[in-house]
C-alpha cells in the first residue's frame, strides 16, 4: 500500500513538474535560480546543500511551495477520473443545466432582435473615445439603458432548480413536492460541519465575536492588536497555506485584502497590470450587448445600494473587464456549465468560426455585480481588485448559478439548509409548512448572492474569511439556519411571505461570527 | 496556446476523433473505446433479478448478468457505466485447461461428496504472512472480485453515474483462459425504481499504469459536446481571443472583401437552437 502511495505521489510528481514548465512564472524560477548558481553563495563542492540552503535564503522555496499549494488546490476542487476533470456525473442534472443554458440562448437572442442591436461589434470611434475619456468615472458615461433587462433574477433560476427531479427516484406518497429531499445528494451534518469548522467549534476566541477582548497570548492589549501583530509575520513569510491558516480565527481589517491576494495567489505584478490593461483595450475596442447588460446591473444594484454606491465606478471598470477575460473560460472544463456560442458574423457556421460569447462565457444576471462589490473595501487599486474577485469567482461563484451535484454547488447548499433547519429547528419547519411557504424561497437570495449586499459589508467580509479559511461554501447556509433560529419568535408570529421579507429584510444588526459559533459550540 | 500543442493533445488521448468541418455530428451514442486496445468479444445474458420472494413490491435488490465469451480469453480491465447499482461482486468460469492452477496446494472434498462442490485453498495475491485462503468453487464459478462498492451511500445519488473500471489486478485470480464472468449488481435501497450497468466493455489488456481518461458520451444531444470536451473548448478559446485581437488591415480600394480570412469578434445575434 505504501508503494502504491509513493507511486501516486511520484506521477503526481512528475505531472507537476510539467505543468510548472507551462506555467508563466516559469522563467522567473530558472533565471532566479541561475542567479543565485552564480553567486558566491553556493559552493561547488557541496553544491545541493548550499544551493537548497540559498534558494530557501532568497525566498524561491517559498514562491515555489505557494506555486505547489495553488496548483494542488485547483486539482483538487474538482473530481477527477485518472487525472483529468469531469463535469457533471448525473445525467439529469446535466439535461436541467442545459435546458436553462437553451432558455438564456433565447431570452439573448430575443432582447437583440427587438432591441434591434447586435450582440457584438466593433464600437464607433466616437464612442470609443468617450468611453476611454470616461474610463475613471463611467457613472457619468451616458447611455439609454431602459430597453435593457436583465437576463435573469435568482428567483428564476430558483424556479428551475425546484422542478428538478431524479427519474429513477421513488418517493414516498407526498414528500418531493414541497423541497429538495428529491434530490438524495450527500450534505453534511451539524457535527460533520463542527469537524471542519473546528476553530469555531472549541470555542476559541475569534476577532469577529469580540475584537476588544483582551489578548489571552503575550503582551498585547486586545485580541486585535494581537492578531495584528501575528497578521504582519504572516504576511512578511508569503505563504499560502500559512495565510489561509491565520484567517480561520478572523483577520483585522487592515490585513485583510493582502491575505486574501495571498492566499488566491493574485498578488500584482506587471504582468497584471499589463493584463488588465489589455482588457480594457478589448472593452474600448468591442461593443457587445453584455455591456449595457452589465452597466444596467451596476445601476440597479450596487448603485442603490448604501454601502457601495461610492464604488460605482471602480464596480464599472471591473466587470466590463471581467467580461472580455477569456481565461475565465478555464472553469468551463470542470464546472457543469457550458458557455453560450455565436457564429463569426458572415462566416459560415463552423466549427472554425465558432467564438464564445462574451469572451468570458458569464452571462451576467440580476445581482451579478455583487460578487465584486464587497472587494472595494479591501482594494482601491482596481487591478489588484479584479484579480482577487476573479480569483474568487474561479474557485467559488461560478458554483453559485450553474445546476449542479457538486458538495458546494448551489443545490446541495439549499439541500444542506433544508436539512439543518428540518433537523435542528423543527418547531420553525413546522410552522413554514402551516403556512405554506418553502423556507428556501425565503433564504434562496442570500445563499445566491454569498450574503453580498444582505449583510453590512464589514459582517460579510468576516463570513467571506471563513469561505476562503476553510475553503468551503457550507458556511452560507449554516449562516442562514442561524439567523432564522435567531429570529424565530419573530417568524412564529407570522403568516405570509411578505410578513417573513419584512421580518428577514433587515440584517444589518446581525454579528456573524457570534451567530456561527453559537450554532458549531458543543451542546 | 499554440496549433502544435494542440495536436500533441491530441495524439495523446487514446481516442482520435476528427472534428468533421462540413457537419456537426457528434458521436453520441458511440461506444466509448481506446483504440490500441483490443476489445473482447462478448455476449450479454441478463440482468436478471434474483429473489426469494414470489411477489414482488419493490424491484428485487439483487440481479445476475452474463458475459459469455466466445473463447477462452485473457482479459485485462473490464469498464461499464454504472446506473445505480450499489455494489458489485464478479464471479469467473474459467477453461476446464486452466484448472490446474486451482490443484496448487491442499485439495479437501466436503461431506457433501454428490455435488461438484469443492473447498479448494488457493495461494493469495496479496502475500501477508499466512497466504492460504479458502475459495467457494461452485459449479466452476470462481468468486474473482468479492465485494466493490460504486455508491458509498445506497440511498443517496454520489456515484450512481459513475464510469467504473475494474481492472485484473484487483481480482484474487488471474483472468486467463476465461469463459464467463458473471456480474452480481446489488442495490439494497428502496428508494430507486432500477439499477443496472450499461456500456460495458471487455479489454485484453491492463489498463495502463497512469491510466488515461475514458471520456463518457453523453446522452443528451448538442452539438457542442462531444468526447473532446476539453480539446473543443480549448479550441473555441483560441478562436474568441484571435478574434479579439484581429487587427483590421488598411483598407486597400482594389481589395475584394474576403470571406475565409480571419475577421474581428462581431456578430449579430445567437444561431438559432
Amino acid at each position: 500500500m505504501d508503494d502504491m502511495k509513493d507511486k501516486s505521489i511520484h506521477f503526481t510528481a512528475q505531472k507537476l513538474t510539467e505543468e510548472i514548465k507551462n506555467m508563466p512564472a516559469y522563467m522567473k524560477f530558472y533565471s532566479g535560480i541561475q542567479k543565485i548558481v552564480s553567486s558566491t553563495c553556493v559552493n561547488k563542492y557541496e553544491f545541493k546543500e548550499t544551493l537548497l540552503q540559498a534558494i530557501k535564503q532568497a525566498g524561491i522555496e517559498t514562491q515555489l511551495r505557494n506555486t505547489v499549494f495553488h496548483w494542488v488546490r485547483s486539482h483538487n476542487n474538482y473530481d477527477s477520473i485518472n487525472g483529468s476533470s469531469i463535469k457533471e456525473p448525473l445525467a439529469y442534472l446535466r439535461k436541467a443545466q442545459m435546458q436553462w443554458e437553451k432558455r438564456i440562448h433565447k431570452s439573448l437572442n430575443s432582447m437583440c432582435n427587438e432591441i434591434g442591436v447586435p450582440l457584438a461589434r466593433f464600437r464607433l470611434a466616437s464612442e470609443k473615445d468617450d468611453l476611454e475619456e470616461k474610463w475613471t468615472e463611467l457613472s457619468t458615461y451616458d447611455v439609454d439603458l431602459s430597453q435593457y433587462r436583465p437576463v435573469y433574477a435568482p428567483k428564476d433560476f430558483l424556479e428551475v432548480l425546484l422542478c428538478i427531479r431524479s427519474p429513477n427516484y421513488r418517493s414516498m406518497y407526498g414528500e418531493g413536492d414541497w423541497d429538495f429531499t428529491q434530490i438524495p445528494l450527500r450534505v453534511k451534518t451539524l457535527t460533520e460541519l463542527r469537524c471542519l469548522y473546528v476553530e469555531l467549534s472549541r470555542g476559541e476566541p475569534l476577532l469577529g465575536v469580540n475584537p476588544h477582548m483582551p489578548s489571552a497570548v503575550g503582551s498585547h492589549p486586545t485580541l486585535e492588536a494581537e492578531r495584528s501583530v501575528l497578521g504582519e509575520k504572516v504576511l512578511a513569510s508569503s505563504h499560502a497555506p500559512v495565510a489561509q491558516e491565520f484567517l480561520k480565527r478572523g483577520c483585522p481589517r487592515s490585513l485583510r485584502g493582502r491575505i486574501w491576494a495571498q492566499i488566491m495567489g493574485s498578488c500584482i505584478h506587471p504582468e497584471h497590470v499589463e493584463y488588465f490593461n489589455s482588457l480594457k483595450e478589448q472593452v474600448l475596442q468591442y461593443d457587445l450587448m453584455v455591456d449595457k447588460l452589465i452597466l444596467k446591473d451596476v445601476h440597479l444594484t450596487a448603485s442603490n445600494d448604501d454601502q457601495y454606491f461610492v464604488f460605482e465606478d471602480v464596480l464599472y471598470q471591473v466587470m466590463l473587464c471581467f467580461s472580455r477575460d477569456t481565461e475565465v473560460l478555464s472553469l468551463f472544463n470542470h464546472s457543469a456549465g457550458n458557455p453560450v456560442h455565436a457564429v463569426l458574423k458572415n462566416k459560415p457556421a463552423t466549427v472554425e468560426n465558432t467564438v464564445v460569447f462574451p469572451p468570458s462565457g458569464i452571462i451576467p444576471f440580476h445581482g451579478f455585480t455583487m460578487y465584486a462589490a464587497p472587494f472595494c473595501y479591501l482594494y482601491d487599486n482596481p487591478v489588484a481588485l479584479y484579480h482577487t474577485f476573479r480569483a474568487f469567482y474561479l474557485r467559488y461563484w461560478f458554483r453559485l448559478h450553474e445546476v449542479s451535484s457538486h458538495e458546494q454547488g448551489l443545490l446541495c447548499l439549499c439541500l444542506l439548509f433544508e436539512r439543518l433547519l428540518q433537523r435542528h429547528e423543527p418547531q420553525l419547519w413546522f410552522h413554514f409548512k402551516h403556512i405554506n411557504i418553502q423556507p428556501v424561497r425565503v433564504v434562496f437570495k442570500w445563499l445566491m448572492r454569498a450574503f453580498s449586499g444582505h449583510l453590512p459589508p464589514e459582517q460579510l467580509l468576516y463570513l467571506w474569511d471563513m469561505i476562503l479559511a476553510y475553503d468551503s461554501l457550507e458556511i452560507l447556509p449554516l449562516l442562514a439556519v442561524s439567523i432564522l433560529s435567531f429570529r424565530k419568535d419573530n417568524l412564529l408570529l407570522v403568516d405570509t411571505l411578505s410578513s417573513v421579507e419584512v421580518v428577514l429584510a433587515d440584517l444589518s444588526s446581525v454579528a456573524v461570527m457570534t451567530l456561527l459559533q453559537l450554532a458549531l459550540l458543543h451542546d | 496556446m499554440s496549433i502544435a500543442t494542440m495536436t500533441e493533445r491530441n495524439s495523446d488521448k487514446e481516442h482520435i476523433q476528427t472534428l468533421d468541418s462540413a457537419s456537426m455530428s457528434t458521436s453520441v451514442g458511440a461506444h466509448p473505446c481506446r483504440s490500441g486496445c483490443e476489445i473482447v468479444e462478448f455476449s450479454v445474458k441478463g440482468p436478471v433479478a434474483i429473489s426469494l420472494d414470489e411477489e414482488e413490491f419493490t424491484s428485487p435488490g439483487c440481479s445476475v448478468l452474463d458475459l459469455q465469451f466466445s473463447s477462452p480469453s485473457q482479459v485485462g480491465e473490464l469498464v461499464f457505466r454504472n446506473y445505480y447499482t450499489a455494489s458489485l461482486t464478479v464471479l469467473a468460469r474459467f477453461d476446464s485447461g486452466n484448472s490446474l492452477q486451482f490443484t496448487q496446494g491442499h485439495t479437501a472434498m466436503s461431506s457433501n461428496a454428490g455435488t461438484s462442490h469443492g473447498k479448494l485453498f488457493v495461494p493469495t495475491n496479496k502475500g501477508t504472512g499466512s497466504g492460504m485462503k479458502l475459495t467457494e468453487h461452485v459449479g466452476g464459478w470462481v468468486v474473482v472480485i468479492p465485494h466493490r462498492v460504486l455508491m458509498p451511500n445506497p440511498h443517496l445519488e454520489n456515484g450512481s453515474h459513475d464510469f467504473i473500471s475494474v481492472p485484473a489486478t484487483e481480482s484474487q485470480i488471474e483472468w486467463k483462459g476465461v469463459l464467463t464472468f458473471r456480474l452480481v449488481l446489488r442495490q439494497p435501497s428502496p428508494v430507486w425504481h432500477t439499477f443496472h450497468v450499461e456500456e460495458l466493455n471487455v479489454y485484453r489488456d491492463l489498463p495502463r499504469r497512469v491510466p488515461r481518461p475514458v471520456q463518457h458520451s453523453n446522452s443528451v444531444v448538442d452539438p457542442f459536446h462531444c468526447q473532446q470536451y476539453d480539446t473543443l473548448l480549448t479550441m473555441v478559446c483560441h478562436q474568441t481571443v484571435a478574434a479579439l485581437h484581429w487587427v483590421r488591415e488598411p483598407k486597400d480600394s482594389s481589395t475584394v472583401k474576403d470571406n475565409t480570412g480571419p475577421c474581428g469578434y462581431e456578430f449579430f445575434s445567437l444561431p438559432q437552437i
